[in-house]
């Protein structure tokens, strides 16, 4: 659970629109040992930061690896829960929740992915 | 009578069942207690509406004890559980139940209040803890 929550709750339009992607996922050949079933930590990264980029409310702008959800990304507590979600949904994996809790930044999140052998 | 700390939420419910709709029932999965996810499980899956009020509900709930607790302790979705009205005795008010993971420290938790208000799109809750000790 996030305890600062941000983000104006402006419009009750829906928030977020899966829109394409708006960088094309970047396949870097450089082999990188992840423990993730053979994706290097190139492709976790892009394909982590296209998750991100498919919520609306995310300024492609202000999107790096060190941004946090909350502080950067203007997400509140519901939004970074739908992340972690987007996150599984992406990597086909379900994060037990003390680990889900504790992902509040871009890196956080890539880092799990790099570490989760069922992850592909 | 001490206080540890006061704690409100306001959901808007659209983003609950935009949430529900998209990403299935994950989210109940997610941040529902063991006793709360049996309750969800027995709601009729046509009462789509009742399905977001209850998840919203237990959203904004667990949300303000949050900020109640916090940084005494920190509870995490599932140690939190919500009693509403309608389930047992009627004369009674709502509880919320802590039921924190082995090796917590919560002997400061004490007493908890709640309160719930609903108007239209929005839910409202405010949890009130008492100080131990």
């Amino acid at each position: 659970m996030s305890f600062i929550r941000l983000a104006a709750r402006a419009s009750a339009l829906p928030r977020f629109a899966w829109t394409a992607p708006r960088v094309q996922r970047q396949l870097v050949q450089r082999a990188a040992f992840s423990a993730a079933a053979g994706l290097s930590r190139d492709v976790i990264q892009s394909r982590v930061l296209d998750v991100l980029k498919g919520f609306e409310k995310v300024d492609p702008a202000k999107l790096t690896l060190s941004a946090s959800f909350s502080n950067d990304l203007g997400l509140d507590s519901l939004d970074a829960v739908e992340v972690v979600m987007a996150v599984e949904e992406e990597f086909a994996i379900e994060i037990p929740d003390a680990e889900a809790d504790e992902i509040q930044t871009v890196q956080q999140a890539i880092d799990y992915i790099a570490k989760t052998p069922e992850a592909h | 009578m001490a206080i540890l700390g006061v704690g409100v939420d306001i959901v808007h419910i659209p983003r609950i069942a935009a949430l529900l709709q998209r990403r299935g029932s994950r989210l109940a999965s997610r941040i529902l207690s063991r006793e709360e996810l049996s309750q969800w499980e027995s709601l009729p899956p046509s009462d789509v509406s009742r399905q977001v009020r209850f998840l919203a509900v237990r959203w904004g709930i667990k949300e303000a004890a949050y900020k109640a607790m916090y940084p005494t302790v920190r509870p995490t979705w599932k140690e939190l559980a919500y009693r509403g009205l309608s389930e047992g005795n009627a004369c009674t008010k709502p509880a919320l139940v802590y039921h924190p993971v082995a090796g917590t420290d919560n002997s400061r938790i004490g007493p908890i209040h709640l309160s719930v208000s609903h108007d239209g799109e929005y839910v409202f809750a405010s949890v009130t803890i008492e100080i131990l000790g």
